[in-house]
Formats: structure tokens, sequence, C-alpha cells
């Protein structure tokens, strides 16, 4: 991806710097900011959906919606990032308020990390024990979600995940430990724990 | 508060440990993929700007007709030279036609 000579490099342009200036209808500084969070984005959506085809088409009405209203965007002492994905937060919610169907994991979506020595059938077994127990953290409460996947996908800490989620560092960490606990506790419920652990 | 033994507390640390690490090997980053992300990328912001002569132009079509409009106003000035020429020398001609006929009356 090339930006044009006469622009900043990413790492020169703050967030905020970008933001005023894609506010006044400058669409090169809009993709500054696009180039920064589209993999998160993307990233944090393709969890909440399960499959490709409706993390692209959330992704791009994410970026299309923060786009048309990036000139009422507001600096209110939050990261933007936590804006974008409010957006996409809320898009995730109504998706899966629209469709109830389950989704379906396919192994050519490549999220599982496999060693090349395993034998395919142990790979199926671990994608189908990986899936399920997806499926149990897609049941737990919204914002839970957010925070698993801002941790083990993002690899954020608790201080900006907080600011993300609008809650304190401390508050971050209480609700990740209770988090855990409680998917153990499910885990164990449904007979996953020792399947999925290896 | 719920009291904990020691025991009961190691134990529970262990459980998370344990919880991380499972959660560690499911949670992998994917990324769109590099076609996606362009189209959208072009989409939303559409492809940088090229300058000609001072002007932005935003797509290959306008570029084009830009430089086949300079072309054009180009050949229209010379066309307009040479016509121009073309008429004083006609007009000189005529002129010297003239001046020689009179000399020849006289």
């Amino acid at each position: 991806m090339t930006l044009p000579d006469n622009l900043p490099t990413i790492q020169e342009i703050s967030d905020e710097e970008a933001l005023k200036r894609a506010a006044q209808g400058d669409r090169e500084s809009f993709g500054l900011i696009y180039d920064r969070y589209i993999t998160r984005i993307y990233n944090y959506i393709y969890y909440r959906t399960g499959n490709t085809h409706d993390a692209e088409d959330l992704t791009s009405q994410v970026f299309s919606r923060a786009l048309k209203h990036i000139t009422n965007y507001q600096d209110r002492g939050v990261p933007f990032s936590a804006w974008l994905y409010r957006i996409a937060h809320n898009l995730v919610a109504n998706w899966h308020r629209d469709k109830s169907r389950k989704q379906e994991f396919a192994l050519e979506d490549g999220i599982w990390s496999s060693k090349e020595s395993e034998m395919p059938e142990s790979v199926l077994l671990r994608v189908e024990q990986h899936d399920e127990i997806l499926d149990l953290i897609r049941d737990i409460p919204e914002d839970r979600q957010m925070l698993i996947i801002l941790k083990f996908v993002d690899h954020m800490p608790n201080a900006e995940i907080g600011k993300i989620m609008g809650k304190t560092e401390g508050a971050i960490k209480s609700l990740y430990h209770r988090t855990l606990l409680s998917l153990r506790n499910k885990i164990d419920a449904d007979g996953l724990a020792d399947n999925g652990n290896k | 508060m719920k009291f904990k033994l020691p025991w009961q507390k190691k134990n529970e640390n262990a459980e998370l440990e344990s919880m991380e690490n499972l959660l560690d090997s499911i949670f992998k980053p994917v990324g769109p993929s590099k076609e996606f992300s362009n189209k959208l990328r072009s989409d939303l912001i559409g492809r940088p700007k090229r300058k000609l002569f001072g002007l932005e132009i935003p797509n290959a079509k306008m570029g084009w007709a830009l430089v086949g409009g300079i072309f054009g106003t180009v050949i229209l000035i010379a066309n307009a030279i040479i016509s121009i020429m073309r008429f004083a020398k006609l007009l000189d001609k005529v002129g010297k036609k003239k001046k020689s006929q009179i000399q020849a009356a006289i």
C-alpha cells in the first residue's frame, strides 16, 4: 500500500492530528487512520461473528460509518479506537440480533495454528474443540467477549482496554478474573476441559 | 467477600493460568486479506491523487481529457496564427498586385 509522497508517514502523524485533518475532509488522513485500525477492527469483528464474509461486510460498514460521521467526532478524552470499537460493537450486536443462525468455522479460514507434523485428524479434532469453546465464548456477555478479544488477539494491557471499554484498570482486572473463572466453569460443565487444554 | 483457604487460592490461580493458555492457543490474530483491505481503502478514500501542471487529477480518464484539451487548444492557436499569417500574406500580395497595376497604368 503506497501513500502519496507529500504526506508524512504513519508514524509522524498522531491520531488527533489525522482526525483533525480527516474531519476537514482530508481523505488521505482518514486513510492513515484506516491503515492503523483496519486489522484490529477486523480481528474483533471476525471473532465476534466467526466467519470471514460477515467480518468483511461489517468491517466495511464500520469504516464507512466512521468516514460519514468523522466530522461529528468529539474528543472526550478517550482514544479514537474506543469510538471505532463502539461502532463495531453496535454493528455486531445488530448482526447477532438479525441473524440467529449458528456460525460455522471453515478450516481454510486459518485461525488455528497447527504444526506441520500433526496429522489432519488431530488438527480437525482440535478445530472442533476450539470451535465449541468459541461457541461458549460467544454466549458470554458482550463486554466480556470484547475484553477477551482485546486481551488475547490484540494483546492490549488492562489500562488500554479500560480506556476503550470506559472502565477503570481495576474494574477490567476484576472483570477479566471473573470472566476466566466463569469460562472455566462453563468448559468444565460441557466436558471440554481435558480436550481443550491439549 | 467469599473466604478462600490458601490451597483453594493456589488451585484457582492454576486454573486461571490454564485458561489463559487455552485462550492463547485459540485466539490468533487473523487480519483481513490484502485484497479486501486494499479494495475497501480505495472505495473509501480513493487512489492517491496525481498532479499535472499543478492540477489534481482524480483519475486516468480526467488526466487524458486534460491532456487532450491542452493539445487541442495548442493546435487551435497554431491554426489561428497560420491562418492570420496566410491572410496577411494574401493582403500583401493583393496590395503588391494593385500597386503594380497602378504603376503599369501610369
